[in-house]
């Protein structure tokens, strides 16, 4: 069947890359049309996913040179099973947000948002893609510069400030991260990965690349104690942007992260001392930001005290999975993928609230349960799954982070998570049972368009039913070159 | 071939007596029948006046029961029957009851549950029912308008529920042991067995609560006291002579129980001197006793004496069990006696002479101490929960008030510049890549 | 396609769908809604029927699911999981049938329904779950469906009753997952084995072993309300009677004691309990709560908290069972499970009957009730004596065998527990009675409401009055009939068959 080989054959790579980008450029030029082109660039981008899933399941983990040229002097593009699931949460929440904001932003914002939000997606895309340390500067700075601008959208006094303190934060981290490649390429002549990790050896320059490289990763991670631009960031962005935000830019520096930590670092980081570190900061997060979540009386930022929170956890695969290798993986990345979709879910339930009754405070929360079911159980449902009760792939993820922990001894870290999820339930459920009573003072109620409140839902539903299809993702997952105990990608 | 179907009419007659008074105790059944009490003891009046031994058995009822008549049982039956007749025939409506539905529910109910504990052939049979019988009396007692009946009833359950707790212990021994309940079995296998005294205490102890012999007699004097006929008609045909007959009924063949047998001989004594004093107080006080009649009390402590009597006997019997062999046809008749002659007295007894409370032996103190019980623990507020006492404690700890502080370094405040607060973070930033750089070493 | 794998699904499904439809119902469609009810738990019943006609004649009923690499979801159904099932389907019928006629003109009806659609699919993937994974994602499943129907009314006192319902039970979800995941990093399999699966461990892992027990028995007796985890039970009383009924008597209470037979006999294997010496704890926790419950419910004046505290008594009779480790005790705990479903929900229907004819929430106001709702409070008489252990309801099967089985395997302290056990529940049940049949009626109601819910005759609506007669007849039937083949006893006896060496 040609039509399939032809499908097949097609590089839906660079077209993840491309498309974005023209269709960026599109809704700049067309801005009366620009909803609508950027909903097709969304579903566009679901279709290309698609494809690459299936050149990926027919024949491994994926090379192309761009323009033809290899490494060391081209840009190469590398799609693998870790790739390939964060370019498929990027395009199944993207979509779903992009849904979302067709109907959540009025016209004047609408302009300016959606060729701001295709750069952001074309960022993403190329992030997941890039096999070179470079390359995923310049992504990163694309990444950072649109995130900074959409936050800013609205205009108003605290999204200013909170965008501005966003802008430094990461600039700030680019900088540094920027330092560190100097630093690499200049000692190894290089930026590509494979090759990196071939000749990497332990040297002064190596180090302080490492220590910069991971101190600016994680200031764009937002891990404790360097989260604090992130709660006026996400608390003051337009809902959508938040879910963006807390979805999935936040988990683009994690994925760096992970790929340099175990595939270029790894003959340097022989002892546990720094992975139990990391570990370290990573339960700190989980428990500072539950407990400040517990703390908070408006609903958005106690669900950006939650991303801390989550953020925390996903630091745990460190000190876990250098020995055993792929439990704490794969519940890491199950992890990302069910925190991406439920966080999502939760901002837009968050959005919509804002929209019905003009204000979030929690304790006013007007029986939402009956006047916005939708809504109330979107949030429910995404709630379940931070939490980490079944069925949901939070618990999954969590599981899978809690055998590898007691299987390794590390109690400590097993308490921590049990802890966390107790913190999350208490904060969650708070909010849950103000939805059920009436508040102390009405407001007027605006109503909210049926596609808002469905995309929110779906989002939600799909954390959850991501516990039921664990065997699928995890297979996914495992599509690379090398066995992924001892690094992988070349 | 007549006597064969004459049989299987006859074994159904056994069984309908029982479930007969059931059945018609339904509200809405017996006050539609005319005289529904007289109607209820007919099928026992049947199978006592046909001379013919018969059993039944059912298994798949309440562990494999299962009813018998024989001659020891047709005594007892015949002066049930007579003493139910004379009740049903003088429960009549009187001013303070006008309406005998209530009653006659559970007047049926106690009949019910008397007769099936007379005809049944094992232990948790007749355990169910005499259990029946019991709460149908106290129904009846309590249902009552008479106040002090109310209160005698009262004292009545708590002696009821002591001593079904005992039953059921002795109960749970039998099961222990074996699997058979049928009376000559239990007799058997419970003298064998290592602890078949405990079992005999229990027996023993259950039983003389119900039955009321000394000196367990409080209830008994209570109810006598409060003087109603009907009610102290009842008792006799109902609880006392079940009673009686269930101690006979459980009581295992042991040889060698001297002590028992001796303490149940002083028991005996001490039951017969107490009521004949009392007895004979009365009547040396009152002259012209037959004249006017006896009161009922004075009945009681009759009934407390011929009790005594019977415990006498019961432990000379396990002193001796030859005359245990010997003398056992007569036990049946003997209780039979001893109601159709509580019965007789009764009917003919005076009017009620309401003694004052203090010579009454009635402990007033057990329903005093109920009360302020009550009163003391109604819905008591002061007894909250272990957890609402831990958060209160929390809140008002200064923990969370540190964590503040420590938030208003990391995050902004309005008032403090902008710099200030980056300071720390960048320094938190240089410091974090070096300790990264320096671990990697 | 091999049909056998389905049915247990189908079983789980067949409340789900039905649930998730009724959602999305609006609240005038009434028929729809009650045909939805009555059809999936009629579908429910006909299907656990079939199982039991199939287990009986030799069929074997099992799915298998993959949920993670390794552990699968499986639901099998065995003679502990149908006896459970089965007491929950017939049990939801009932309760679905009162549930119609007492929510009648409330608000948010379908929201209700849903969720106790929702709540019934969890208790029945609990009962069938093949495996301690498939167990704990029931349980959880089972926590978060009862929470809404808890603050259903939404009032602020509802809101907390929830707070304190989920602060324990999802603590006690905690609990069960570390003990869960602890397990399976030392054994590597979960699944549910008659006599258990750890037997063959080597001595130095007795310590954890020991701990392991401890953390899912404590997961576990939130629910069951095991002292001193059972604070929310009475707190959980302000939702609505067939919640109540729900909660106490089929759904979460006994989810939990039922949890504990599964963790002692299936997990670890009752013997190898005995042997690591964790049952004595347990059982002295058991009886102290036994007579706590007790002395709790003596001093209550509001009509369901007393039976709350009941609950709390009543369900440790379960636990004392299985601690006692004897085939005997076994039998009584098992049946007990059936035995106290069938009482408590009983009194808890008519304890809703009382108040939403007559607006009677105390006891104090029970003055006289029997004359004006005579068929309610004779169900009452009946379901009270049971819980008291008067012969022939089923409670004193259940305590027959529970002291026998102590008997049996000589620790004779525990019939005085329950002999103080029987004690105190004549003490706080016989006063109810008391003054519902002998006291004189007082002159009006609480909250009678004449005009709308005038029955004329009849003391209550048909939907209100037959399911505590039904269950109060069940009741009464269980235990007179017990030696009848298929008797919650003989069950229970097979039950006990299976898991010990000797039967």
């Amino acid at each position: 069947m040609t039509m399939q080989n032809a499908f097949i054959a097609f590089p839906w790579a660079v077209a993840l890359i491309l498309l974005p980008l023209t269709g960026a450029i599109c809704c700049f030029l067309f801005p009366r049309i620009t909803r609508t082109l950027g909903l097709i660039t969304s579903l566009a981008n679901v279709v290309s996913v698609i494809g690459l899933s299936w050149q990926l399941l027919q024949y491994g983990s994926y090379r192309h040179e761009v323009g033809g040229w290899g490494a060391p002097l081209g840009i190469e593009l590398y799609a693998d099973g870790l790739s390939l699931l964060m370019l498929a949460t990027t395009a199944l929440v993207g979509f779903a947000i992009s849904v979302y904001s067709s109907s959540y932003f009025k016209p004047a914002l609408a302009v300016r948002f959606w060729p701001i939000w295709m750069c952001l997606l074309a960022a993403l895309n190329a992030l997941f893609l890039s096999a070179d340390i470079f390359n995923l500067y310049v992504t990163l700075e694309l990444l950072g510069l649109s995130a900074v601008a959409l936050t800013a959208l609205t205009g108003s006094k605290e999204a200013l400030s909170g965008a501005m303190r966003y802008l430094l934060a990461t600039l700030l981290a680019s900088l540094a991260y920027l330092l560190g490649v100097t630093l690499l390429y200049h000692s190894f002549g290089s930026v590509d990965i494979g090759i990196l990790a071939e000749q990497i050896q332990a040297s002064p320059a190596t180090w302080a690349a490492l220590g910069l490289i991971a101190a600016g990763l994680m200031l764009k991670t937002a891990i404790f104690p360097l989260h604090f631009w992130l709660p006026p960031a996400h608390g003051s962005a337009p809902a959508p942007v938040s879910a963006l935000l807390s979805a999935l830019v936040v988990k683009a520096s994690f994925y760096i992260l992970l790929r340099l930590w175990f595939t270029l670092f790894a003959p340097l980081l022989d002892g546990d001392a720094i992975n139990n570190l990391l570990g370290l900061l990573g339960c700190a997060a989980i428990l500072w930001g539950s407990v400040q979540a517990l703390r908070q009386s408006r609903l958005k930022l106690l669900i950006a005290y939650s991303t801390v929170a989550q953020i925390g956890y996903l630091f745990l695969v460190f000190p876990l999975a250098t020995n055993m290798g792929s439990v704490a993986w794969n519940g890491v990345a199950f992890l990302i993928i069910s925190h991406a979709l439920a966080k999502s879910a939760m901002f837009l339930s968050a959005g919509n609230l804002l929209c019905f009754g003009g204000h979030d405070r929690i304790a006013d929360l007007d029986r939402v349960v009956q006047r916005l079911p939708l809504t109330a159980a979107a949030f429910a449902i995404a709630g379940v799954s931070i939490m980490g009760i079944p069925p949901s792939g939070g618990f999954i993820g969590k599981w899978l982070l809690l055998e590898s922990a007691m299987t390794q001894g590390r109690w400590d870290l097993a308490a921590v998570m049990i802890l966390g999820g107790l913190m999350a339930a208490a904060y969650i459920f708070k909010v849950i049972g103000y939805t059920f009573i009436p508040a102390q003072i009405t407001h007027e109620a605006q109503s909210v368009s049926a596609s808002m409140q469905w995309s929110a839902l779906l989002l939600a539903i799909g954390a959850m039913l991501l516990g039921f299809l664990s065997l699928p993702v995890l297979a996914m997952l495992n599509i690379s070159d090398i066995n992924l105990a001892s690094g992988f990608g070349l | 071939m007549i006597s064969a179907m004459n049989i299987e009419f006859y074994t159904s007659i056994l069984w309908i007596s029982v479930i007969w008074p059931l059945l018609l105790s339904i509200p809405s059944l017996h006050s539609r029948l005319p005289s529904p009490r007289h109607l209820a003891i007919i099928p026992a009046v049947l199978l006592t006046l046909i001379p013919v031994d018969t059993a039944i058995n059912i298994p798949w009822l309440l562990y494999g029961t299962g009813f018998a008549i024989d001659s020891n049982v047709r005594w007892i039956l015949g002066s049930v029957v007579v003493t139910w007749f004379a009740l049903a025939t003088i429960l009549l409506p009187t001013k303070e009851q006008p309406s005998l539905s209530h009653s006659t529910t559970f007047y049926l109910l106690t009949l019910g549950g008397s007769l099936g504990a007379l005809l049944t052939t094992d232990l948790v049979g007749f355990f169910s029912f005499s259990t029946l019988m019991s709460y149908g009396f106290y129904g009846l007692l309590a249902q009552h308008a008479d106040k002090s009946l109310q209160r005698a009833g009262r004292l009545y359950l708590i002696f009821l529920i002591a001593a079904d707790i005992a039953l059921f212990e002795a109960l749970l021994l039998v099961a222990f042991t074996t699997e058979h309940f049928q009376y000559e079995m239990v007799r058997q296998t419970m003298s064998n067995i290592s602890s078949s005294s405990v079992y005999l205490y229990m027996v023993l102890l259950g039983f003389a609560l119900k039955a009321g012999i000394w000196p367990f007699y409080f209830w008994l004097t209570a109810i006598f006291n409060s003087g109603s006929r009907v009610i102290t008609l009842l008792l006799i045909a109902g609880p006392v002579t079940m009673s009686l007959l269930g101690l006979l009924r459980w009581l295992p063949a042991r040889e060698d129980i001297y002590i028992t047998g001796i303490v149940m001989q002083m028991v005996g004594v001490a039951a017969i001197t107490h009521a004949t004093f009392k007895f004979f107080l009365r009547v040396m006080f009152k002259q012209g006793l037959l004249r006017q009649g006896t009161e009922p009390i004075t009945i009681a402590w009759l009934l407390i004496t011929f009790t005594g009597f019977f415990s006498l006997a019961l432990g000379t019997a396990l002193l001796n069990p030859s005359l245990w062999q010997q003398y056992a046809y007569i036990v049946y008749p003997f209780i039979a006696a001893i109601s159709i002659s509580i019965t007789i007295l009764i009917l003919t007894a005076g009017k009620i002479n309401r003694k004052p409370e203090s010579t009454d032996t009635t402990p007033v103190f057990i329903t005093n101490i109920f009360h302020a019980f009550e009163k003391r623990f109604h819905a008591t507020k002061q007894l909250s929960t272990y957890l609402k006492l831990r958060s209160k404690t929390l809140w008002n700890n200064s923990g969370l008030f540190v964590i503040r502080q420590y938030q208003h370094v990391l995050s902004d405040q309005k008032n403090k510049l902008f710099v200030i607060d980056w300071k720390i973070n960048i320094t938190l930033f240089l410091i974090l890549g070096l300790v990264i750089s320096w671990l990697a070493t | 396609m091999n049909w056998n794998s389905w049915v247990p699904l189908l079983v789980v499904l067949s409340s789900l769908l039905p649930g998730l439809i009724i959602f999305g119902l609006p609240e005038e469609k009434v028929r729809f809604r009650i045909a939805l009810n009555l059809f999936g738990a009629l579908a429910k019943l006909v299907l656990v029927g079939w199982m039991l006609w199939g287990v009986y004649n030799g069929y074997h009923y099992e799915t298998r699911l993959p949920l993670l690499p390794n552990l699968e979801l499986v639901l099998r159904a065995g003679p502990l999981a149908l006896l459970f099932v089965s007491l929950s389907t017939i049990l939801w019928l009932v309760t679905t049938v009162y549930a119609i006629g007492y929510l009648e003109d409330s608000p948010h009806r379908s929201r209700f329904f849903g969720f106790f659609s929702l709540c019934v699919t969890a208790t029945v993937g609990v009962a069938l779950a093949g495996n301690l994974i498939t167990f704990l994602l029931f349980y959880e499943l089972l926590t978060l469906a009862t929470y809404p129907l808890i603050v259903h009314r939404g009032t602020e006192a509802s809101r907390q009753a929830g707070q304190t319902y989920l602060r324990y039970t999802i603590f006690g979800g905690a609990l069960l997952l570390v003990g869960t995941v602890w397990l399976y990093s030392l054994t590597g399999s979960l699944e549910f084995t008659p006599k258990g699966f750890l037997s063959n461990l080597g001595e130095e892992h007795y310590p954890a072993l020991i701990t392991i027990f401890g953390l899912l028995i404590a997961g576990l007796g939130v629910k069951a309300a095991l002292f001193p985890l059972h604070g929310w039970l009475p707190q959980a009383m302000v939702a609505p009677a067939p919640v109540s009924a729900l909660l106490h008597a089929v759904a979460v209470v006994k989810a939990g004691a039922f949890g504990i037979i599964r963790v002692v006999y299936e997990v670890f294997g009752v013997e190898f309990s005995a042997a690591l010496g964790v049952l004595v704890p347990l059982a002295w926790l058991a009886a102290f709560t036994i007579i706590y419950g007790s002395l709790r419910a003596l001093f209550q004046d509001d009509l369901k908290r007393r039976l709350a505290y009941s609950t709390v008594s009543q369900v440790s009779y379960i636990a004392l069972g299985v601690a006692i480790a004897g085939p005997m005790a076994t039998i009584g705990g098992v049946v007990h499970l059936v035995h106290q479903g069938l009482m408590k929900i009983t009194l808890f229907f008519c304890a809703g009957n009382l108040a939403e004819t007559l607006g009677i929430h105390k006891i104090s106001e029970m003055n006289g009730v029997g004359k004006r709702m005579p068929w309610t409070m004779a169900a009452f008489t009946i379901g009270a004596f049971g819980m008291i252990g008067a012969p022939p309801i089923a409670g004193f099967i259940s305590k027959w065998y529970l002291g026998l089985g102590a008997l049996n395997t000589e620790q004779s302290w525990v019939i005085f527990v329950l002999a103080g056990s029987s004690l105190l529940n004549a003490a706080y049940f016989l006063p109810i009675l008391h003054r519902a049949w002998f006291m004189p009626l007082p002159e009006s109601w609480p909250d009678e409401e004449l005009s709308e819910h005038d029955f004329g005759n009849k003391e209550a609506a048909w939907a209100l009055l037959l399911p505590p007669l039904i269950t109060a007849a069940m009741a009464l039937a269980a235990g007179l009939l017990v030696t009848l083949p298929f008797s919650p006893l003989e069950w229970a006896k097979l039950i006990s068959v299976r898991e010990f060496y000797q039967p």
